[in-house]
């Protein structure tokens, strides 16, 4: 019996299970609050504005195809890993926003590059990938607490077809476990939660949290949560900074990672002179 | 806005970055530590103190057995099954409960790595051996790895023992300097483990040393010389110590040093392990002065009988890199090099790259 680790284990995981269900329902509690404002982030029902278009380091090219719909995708990645989102904006029911957002990607070409031996090989050489098509989709609400403030909540599911023989392993990563471990299982849940707004003259904050039900004995769920302070420069150049806190079962058992975010985001819009 | 929030922003950044960026993938050992973990069966079988006690040292291969891995020189796997590690594990077992020693030092010993499974070994040793105590220091952890589809590992160096081991240290050694930044801070940072057992009345310390297996640069010759420091120091105090492990290393007097038949494949320079005519006289200061669990004169007289390594899972053992020494008495005529049925009782070569060896040492008066 290995003494000291298991005990400081059990400790943590009571602890986290309580943490993760007050962090939900303090979050659930104030997304009843109403207002309306303009904040434009992609945990919201919010879009960009027509031909405005948005892409950063890490993050995707955002671009807004009307006033009501966008078109989202890592441009980059695409070479490899062919993905494509979109988010359409409905009528707003009553007192807040809805939008579905609905996405589809290839990842099938990507693991088979990354399937090699020596360095980069993240999966074993001899790994058999099968033809995966990923389709996510999910359903948003934001609503505007006040004019500088909104919260947003989130509901979506992924589910993957693939054909093909499939002896791939998992990639036993935060933030990327939660969301391949679906190759494998072929059907995740996921729903969250964004709060979105101005902290101080030119800073704007996101903090959301994120809970994917990964549906399988040993790994059936992950929690994230993210905070980010965003400087805007001006409306062409954003400088990001933040961190995202996991916090969930992989194959090895429970873990927890802090991982720090900066990014740098520019944005335009197409066709107006600035 | 002002200059002064700009760069307060932008430094808070830059540190915030600092901060998490010193050891991401947690590779390293903070020196100020142990750096030791403890284990203790849950139901003791109380052992009583001896006169004599029967030390082992394996290299188990982290229950791979003949599997063929990458470093291999010819295989291509990188991961394998949880049916594998413990079929495996369960071969390892059946072995040591046959020579039922009562220190078995052991080296590749995998406490959470993907390559194994995810299985304890350090823990499933204990639910299937005779042992009541434990500890473990590694000598290689990262919670990823991107190359050849290895992702986490931790890998090590460990003493059971049937009485309590206390004291315990992971002895850093030094590392290889014939490597770039980036591989050196993924790959093995090899160690010593260390402890102390109260056996009638008289403390022992136990050593166990996993030394480089394909450095260029001479650091094993490094390591070598720190455990013989070790050794020294033990012995200086006047204390008794039995020390071993997989020194990677061939004796003074070995007849072939190089051109292994085991090699012959090999498709990766990086895990050629075929000259030793360097290293000949990097162990001869422990056969001066220690006593050997096989005395070198019983080597050179004849070294097949000794050899407890090949790569090869189709040949048989073809060099000798496994040792014990004790500063104590030993047993005439006990070491024992496990090598195939006739000389162990049981056909080693499938279970591990590594034979056991053991000897028996003399503890009461």
């Amino acid at each position: 019996m290995r003494i000291h680790e298991s005990l400081k284990i059990r400790f943590y995981e009571i602890r986290m299970h309580k943490y993760i269900i007050l962090i939900f329902s303090i979050l659930i509690s104030i997304s009843t609050l109403k207002a309306e404002n303009k904040v434009w982030s992609d945990g919201t029902a919010f879009t960009l504005p027509k031909k405005r278009y948005e892409i950063g380091l890490f993050q995707p090219l955002r671009y807004g195809i009307t006033e009501n719909t966008e078109l989202i995708t890592y441009p980059i990645w695409s070479l490899l890993f062919p993905n494509i989102t979109i988010k359409k904006v409905w009528e707003d029911p009553c007192c807040f926003r809805f939008a579905t957002r609905h996405s589809i990607n290839y990842p099938t070409q990507f693991l088979k590059t990354i399937s090699r031996s020596g360095i980069g090989g993240i999966l074993p050489v001899l790994t058999k990938v099968p033809q995966l098509f990923v389709f996510t989709n999910h359903l948003l609400f934001s609503k505007a607490m006040t004019d500088e403030h909104v919260v947003s909540t989130k509901l979506g599911f992924t589910v993957v077809l693939s054909s093909g023989e499939m002896d791939m392993t998992t990639i036993d990563l935060p933030v990327v476990f939660p969301r391949t471990f679906v190759y494998q299982n072929g059907l995740s849940f996921s729903l969250g939660i964004d709060f979105d707004g101005q902290l101080y003259k030119s800073f704007n904050y996101t903090i959301d949290a994120d809970f994917f039900i990964l549906g399988d004995d040993i790994t059936s769920y992950a929690f994230e949560h993210k905070a980010m302070l965003t400087w805007i420069r001006s409306e062409r150049f954003n400088l990001l900074l933040g961190y995202k806190f996991i916090y969930g079962e992989y194959p090895y058992g429970t873990d927890i990672n802090i991982l720090p975010l900066l990014d740098i985001q520019f944005g335009r819009n197409r066709g107006v002179k600035e | 806005m002002s200059y002064r929030y700009q760069l307060t922003f932008l430094a808070t950044c830059y540190l915030w970055f600092i901060q998490c960026g010193c050891d991401p993938f947690d590779t390293q050992f903070d020196e100020d530590e142990v750096n030791v973990s403890y284990y203790e069966a849950s139901t003791k079988l109380n052992y009583s103190q001896p006169d004599t006690i029967l030390v082992m040292t394996w290299n188990i291969k982290f229950g791979g057995a003949r599997i063929e891995f990458f470093f291999d020189c010819v295989g291509d796997r990188s991961l394998i099954t949880e049916e594998e590690v413990l079929e495996n594990l369960e071969n390892i077992a059946t072995k040591i409960k046959q020579v039922d020693p009562d220190i078995l030092l052991i080296q590749e010993i995998d406490i959470l790595s993907k390559r194994t499974a995810y299985v304890d070994q350090m823990q499933w040793m204990f639910d299937n051996t005779n042992f009541d105590y434990g500890v473990y220091a590694s000598s290689w952890k990262a919670d990823y790895i991107a190359s050849d589809g290895i992702g986490r590992v931790n890998s090590g160096n460990a003493i059971f023992s049937k009485w309590e081991l206390k004291s315990a240290e992971r002895v850093a050694l030094p590392l290889r300097t014939d490597q770039a930044g980036y591989v050196k801070y993924f790959y093995l940072q090899r160690c010593i483990v260390k402890a102390t057992c109260d056996i009638n009345s008289k403390q022992i310390h136990f050593l166990n040393i996993h030394a480089s297996a394909w450095d260029t640069d001479s650091t094993r010759k490094k390591q070598l010389n720190i455990f013989k420091d070790e050794l020294d120091l033990v012995h200086s105090d006047s204390k008794t110590f039995i020390a071993g492990g997989d020194l990677n290393t061939t004796p003074p007097g070995s007849i072939q040093l190089t051109g292994f038949n085991d090699q012959e494949n090999c498709e990766d320079e990086d895990y050629l392990q075929d000259d030793y005519t360097r290293q000949t006289h990097w162990v001869r200061g422990l056969f001066d002065d220690y006593k050997p669990a096989i005395p070198l004169l019983l080597f050179q007289a004849n070294n097949n009988p000794y050899f407890t390594f090949t790569s090869d899972k189709d040949g048989f053992w073809n060099r000798k890199i496994d040792y014990l020494f004790t500063n104590g008495s030993i047993v005439d005529s006990s070491g024992t090099t496990y090598q195939n049925l006739e000389k162990g009782g049981i056909e080693t070569m499938p279970l591990s790259d590594h034979a056991p060896v053991s000897f028996k040492v003399v503890i009461g008066n």
